[in-house]
């Protein structure tokens, strides 16, 4: 009995140490070129936007009813009877302008300064691929608050519900994962 | 992963916590301004807008574009040329400038050029 506690203790032990080195390697004792330029925060503040959109699109599948009729009643629910829900609903709906402005700016930066060159090619392919998913999200999403206003949508409002819920943010992980993975990979670029 | 301290020497290095963490917080807290800013500023209307028929800022140039045409078709073929332009831009550049004649275009064109 006290040998598998001990075994038990000695593991989380390590276990916290293994953290406990993760953490220190990448953001305690971590070490970055100085004189990083405020606009190399583009990228991330586009990050910061996508949470900000999953979060609040979290919020909003709670009341969001993906039918031809309902959709727009619940639209019309959420932002006059749910406690906050206006203002969900309006970050949810603003939010994409911003992000797609952040995104824009993130790449022409990355365009004119020449960094998608090589050995960067792939994290230009990965990020193109970012921008086209986040406009398409954009179109899904819209089309999501038309409902019954366009006939030719508005049988389809429960697919296009799981593709702008489910389908493209899952793809979008999967090419952040790669985005990131490969900025990690080659280091940020720095001007000489 | 990189190890940016390979080749310098302290002083041009700079702990990433807490300077870049506190850089990324401010900006993350701009970010957050300007979006309830925006939220308090666009008008809510009572009644929903009619979507397809507002264009977004970022949608105009491809909505000029389907005016001229009036080809939905067209439209989307021209559409996705431009993403796959887009995409594949750093490898187009290369091919544009590969020169037979001069051995150094062969070579991939790095981000900086004594790289
Ligand atoms: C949802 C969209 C995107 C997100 C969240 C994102 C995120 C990021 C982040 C956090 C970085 C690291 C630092 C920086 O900001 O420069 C970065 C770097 C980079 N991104 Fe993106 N990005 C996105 C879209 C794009 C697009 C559209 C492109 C180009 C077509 C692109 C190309 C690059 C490249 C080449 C780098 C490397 C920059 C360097 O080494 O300094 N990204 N991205
Ligand atoms: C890149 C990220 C995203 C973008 C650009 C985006 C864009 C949009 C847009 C433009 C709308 C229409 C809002 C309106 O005018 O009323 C919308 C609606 C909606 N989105 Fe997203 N969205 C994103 C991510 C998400 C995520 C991750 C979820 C869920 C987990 C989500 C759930 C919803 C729901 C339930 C609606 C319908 C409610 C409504 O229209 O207010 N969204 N989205």
């Amino acid at each position: 009995m006290d040998d598998t506690k001990n075994e038990f203790n000695k593991s989380m032990g390590e276990e916290s140490s293994f953290l406990k080195e993760i953490v220190e390697k990448n953001i305690t004792r971590k070490l970055i070129p100085k004189g990083m330029s405020w606009f190399g925060c583009m990228g991330g503040i586009s990050l910061v936007a996508f949470l900000v959109q999953t979060i609040t699109g979290i919020f909003l599948m709670f009341y969001f009813i993906p039918g031809t009729k309902e959709a727009v009643a619940s639209i019309q629910h959420i932002t006059h009877h749910v406690p906050f829900g206006w203002f969900i609903q309006r970050i949810h709906a603003v939010g994409p302008h911003i992000m797609i402005g952040m995104v824009i700016g993130h790449m022409v930066r990355i365009f004119f300064k020449g960094i998608y060159r090589h050995p960067r090619e792939l994290h230009w392919v990965s990020g193109s691929c970012l921008f086209i998913l986040t406009l398409l999200m954009y179109y899904t999403g819209n089309l999501l608050s038309v409902g019954n206003m366009h006939e030719l949508f508005a049988t389809r409002v429960s697919y296009l519900y799981a593709v702008h819920v489910a389908v493209i943010p899952a793809i979008i992980g999967l090419f952040m994962g790669m985005h990131f993975f490969m900025i990690r990979k080659t280091g940020i670029y720095e001007p000489l | 992963m990189k190890d940016y301290t390979q080749g310098r020497t302290p002083e041009m290095l700079e702990p990433f916590f807490p300077n870049e963490m506190f850089r990324y917080i401010i900006v993350s807290c701009f970010l957050l301004v300007v979006e309830c800013i925006a939220v308090f500023f666009l008008p809510l209307p009572f009644s929903l807008i009619e979507k397809p028929a507002s264009v977004p800022w970022f949608g105009l140039p491809f909505y000029e574009l389907h005016k001229y045409l009036q080809n939905d078709f067209l439209l989307i073929v021209i559409m996705v040329f431009c993403a796959l332009f887009l995409v594949s831009w750093p490898f187009l550049e290369n091919a544009l400038r590969y020169n037979p004649k001069d051995k150094l275009s062969l070579k991939r064109i790095p981000a900086k050029m004594n790289e």
